[in-house]
């Protein structure tokens, strides 16, 4: 699984990273890269079957105590 | 760049062939046992005992498919599946299901704690037909001899789907039934399947129904009582009635049914619930069997009379029966009024078996001669 | 770079493949049992005047987008949070019908493929889409639509006979305030999740074709799923509300003869198509207003990343189908009540204020 995830994320890195890199569009590559760490972490953490928070709980959690039920 | 790109790119489409060519988690025709019906009984020891009717393709020279049964047992209705397993070494492959029959204690004991199995799991269809198995096992049923095809569920599928022309049995589907049984206040009925010794070989008669009250069978009806219930439920699309020297015929007449059309209505008068049931039926003389004529006016009506009487007589017993001796609803009176008088409904839904028992019935029979199929003249000896 | 521009006809199509896709077979208005269809009514006729809010915030300022339409008219700051919360509601959104196809393929056809295949097969497409723009977008749905509605018709033409007209009544059998509960979840999902195309829909031709773009897709759609919903009703009776897709059970009944049968497939071609418009609508709307919060040149270098975190994200939401099922029917009605009606009245009110003091002129 892991190795999967890693090819992929080689695989854009080539082809999304280094072309806003060359062309130098700075707040592009920047905002990129970070939701680029962020969904590799996910999918190595998914690949190692973690458990991931979900945000569906403390959503459910505040509907109900405003609205009751 | 764009050399590499391409290779790439063709890596991807070739690694994609693999995974999306649908060979992921193939199944062989020859690794499935395509199962066509089942039979649930239930052992002394609380262990449920599941008979399947297997299809066996023999692909030789000419196709055939024969069929084989596999019993196998387990704590619950999957369980009891899955370890066919280990008995078949095939999963088996249950799209194909046709029918399931119940046995005598399965269906005392409660129905839907079998059937929910058979509703949830994606892979059987909603279309399978229930069956009561009259006989001691319901695996009984799927032993006895084969008719017309080879295979007996399929068979048994075919009856029930054409039982519609001779009304003695209702069909039910495990969605009907469903809904039936989550509809509140209304009780189902099943069709019952029995073996019947034709020259010493046992072959399956579908006939009868048996009556559930919530999801546990109270009682058994027999042909004509089945046919007068599905006049009652407005399911008569065919069949013949019989009718005899009782009411004042000459000889037996059979009447094939062309159409029927029962209205239900409730009634409330002066605080008492009432139901007004009109059968329209329209027949057809398609057998005499003595030498009276019908040409005449005056003898189709006295026919159409006797026979709207005597067919009046019957539901009247039916419903006075099922009433007195049952208290279930299977003639989907409360249903009726829960959809035209729901105020009323909900005033006595809480203990309609009670209100269902008291409650008066008025039945009106009607029965309209269309014609004579092809004689005009009865034929005569030495005429 | 060159404009992108689709006409009226091909945004008609995308919002009625919006609000159709996924309802179509989950159903709505379970709470309503056999008055669904009210419901679907009621709900169709309330959102007409949210509608008209929508069309107006559109042509009040042609040319621009939601997010562009916030720090317009509540200055940067402000403009910037609004946009991140509806950020967050279209990638939410987007996950939860992404894990929606998820689940159905899961029971229904491949119960031993891990969720998570099929859900990364649809996100790679939608993920593809939306590189491609939204004028490719619409294109490829203008192909499907023809063979969507002929399928949909179909095979309601051959369940014609299964229809049982009886267990449509009582009307109002189970009083009003069930029918109005049913309306609301009706009105939330999907009618006014379309709230999303004032993300997305700068490339309209003129200034009117907002609002004959909403008003016949909403139209059409809301038309399909009253008569889909009374199909599902009158077939499946009062087990209506049990199952978790009462259209794929509904549509395999059908039986016509011995060769006409499992038609049932078919439905989860309109399915998947659905999916994929809602989805890629969805990640677009997230795309662009990521692009706009943090000024970037072009939302598609951000489309894969953002992409792949929805299908992710769609992954992790849910641990099974009955907390999902439990959550879209309880929660989320509430949940996306500020995004969809709140927010956007206040911003039109506003909108129309200042407007009235000094025409706000375009940049």
């Amino acid at each position: 699984m892991i190795i999967f995830v890693i090819i992929g994320y080689t695989f854009l890195v080539i082809f999304s990273f280094i072309p806003l890199y060359k062309k130098k569009l700075w707040s592009d590559f920047w905002v990129n890269s970070i939701l680029g760490v962020l969904s590799f972490t996910i999918a190595v953490l998914i690949s190692f079957n973690v458990k991931i928070p979900s945000p569906a709980k403390p959503i459910a959690n505040l509907i109900t105590s405003i609205f009751g039920k | 760049m764009k050399k590499f790109k391409r290779v790439v790119m063709s890596i991807i489409i070739f690694i994609n062939l693999l995974f999306t060519a649908g060979c992921w988690n193939y199944r062989e025709l020859d690794d499935l046992a395509i199962v066509a019906g089942a039979a649930i009984d239930k052992g002394a020891d609380g262990q449920y005992t599941i008979t399947t009717e297997i299809v066996e393709v023999d692909g030789s020279n000419d196709t055939k498919s024969t069929s084989k049964l596999v019993s196998m047992r387990g704590k619950t209705i999957l369980d009891a599946i899955r370890n066919g397993i280990s008995v078949t070494g095939k999963k088996l492959y249950w799209s194909h299901c046709k029918v399931a029959i119940l046995s005598k204690e399965v269906a005392e004991e409660g129905v839907t704690t079998v059937l929910d199995i058979f509703i949830r799991d994606a892979e059987i269809r909603n279309v399978v037909n229930i069956l009561y198995s009259q006989q001691d096992t319901a695996r009984e049923i799927l032993e006895g001899q084969q008719t017309t095809e080879s295979i007996k569920s399929f068979a048994l599928d075919k009856i029930l789907k054409n039982e519609t022309r001779l009304s003695k049995a209702p069909k039910t589907d495990l969605l009907d039934f469903s809904i039936e049984l989550q509809t509140k206040g209304t009780s189902t009925v099943i069709p019952a399947v029995h073996l019947e010794d034709v020259k010493g070989s046992m072959i399956p008669r579908v006939a009868g129904a048996a009556i559930m009250k919530n999801d546990k069978m109270v009682g058994e009806l027999g042909e004509e009582e089945t046919k007068d219930l599905l006049f009652v439920r407005n399911e008569v699309k065919g069949g013949v009635l019989v009718r005899d020297k009782e009411v004042g015929l000459s000889a037996p007449i059979s009447l094939e049914i062309f159409g029927n059309k029962t209205k239900v209505k409730p009634v409330v008068e002066s605080g008492k619930l009432k139901f007004k049931v009109e059968i329209d039926a329209t027949v057809g003389i398609d057998e005499i069997e003595g030498n009276e004529n019908f040409i005449d006016d005056n003898a189709v009506k006295r026919l159409e009379a006797s026979t709207s009487k005597e067919t009046q007589k019957n539901v009247e017993e039916l419903i006075k029966k099922i009433q007195s001796e049952y208290g279930t609803d299977i003639f989907k009176f409360g249903e009726k009024l829960r959809e035209k008088d729901i105020n009323k409904w909900k005033s006595v839904s809480d203990k309609w078996e009670e209100v269902f028992r008291n409650s008066e019935v008025d039945v009106d029979a009607r029965v309209h001669v269309k014609n004579s199929a092809l004689l005009y003249k009865t034929l005569k000896k030495g005429g | 770079m060159r404009k992108e521009q689709i006409s009226d006809k091909e945004a008609i199509i995308l919002i009625m493949m919006f609000i159709i896709g996924t309802t179509l077979i989950v159903g709505t208005g379970g709470n309503a049992k056999n008055d669904a269809w009210i419901s679907g009514i009621l709900a169709t006729f309330s959102f007409i005047p949210l509608l008209l809010i929508f069309s107006r915030l559109l042509s009040l300022f042609p040319g621009k987008d939601l997010f562009d339409i916030f720090s317009m008219v509540f200055g940067k700051v402000p403009g910037k949070i609004l946009s991140a919360i509806y950020i967050w509601y279209s990638f939410h959104l987007g996950g939860l019908v992404l894990r929606n196809f998820g689940e159905f393929v899961n029971v229904v056809a491949f119960p031993e493929t891990p969720l998570f295949i099929p859900m990364l097969c649809l996100g790679i497409v939608c993920i593809a889409a939306v590189y491609l723009g939204i004028e490719v977008m619409s294109r490829t749905t203008a192909i499907f639509v023809p063979l969507i509605i002929s399928i949909v018709f179909v095979v309601l033409i051959l369940g014609i006979p299964q229809l049982r007209m009886d267990y449509i009544q009582p009307i109002l059998g189970n009083g009003f305030t069930t029918i109005l509960v049913g309306a609301f979840s009706t009105f939330s999902f999907p009618m006014a999740e379309t709230v999303i195309f004032l993300c997305i829909f700068t490339s309209l031709q003129t200034k009117k074709s907002p609002k004959r773009v909403y008003i016949w897709g909403t139209f059409i759609a809301a038309s399909m799923i009253i008569i889909i919903t009374i199909r599902n009703i009158a077939v499946l009776g009062n087990l209506a509300g049990n199952f978790y897709f009462p259209s794929y059970v509904a549509a395999s009944r059908i039986r016509v003869g011995n060769f006409i049968q499992g038609v049932e497939v078919t439905v989860s071609f309109v399915f998947i198509l659905g999916v994929f418009v809602k989805c890629t609508v969805c990640l677009l709307a997230a795309c662009k207003g990521i692009a706009k919060v943090f000024n970037l040149k072009d939302y598609r270098s951000i489309v894969v990343q953002t992409g792949l975190l929805m299908i992710y994200f769609s992954y992790t939401v849910y641990y099974t189908i009955i907390e999902m099922n439990y959550w879209i029917n309880k929660i989320y009605p509430y949940y996306a009540f500020p995004m969809q009606v709140i927010i956007p009245v206040i911003t039109w009110i506003i909108a129309e204020i200042k407007k009235s003091r000094q025409p706000l002129t375009n940049k």
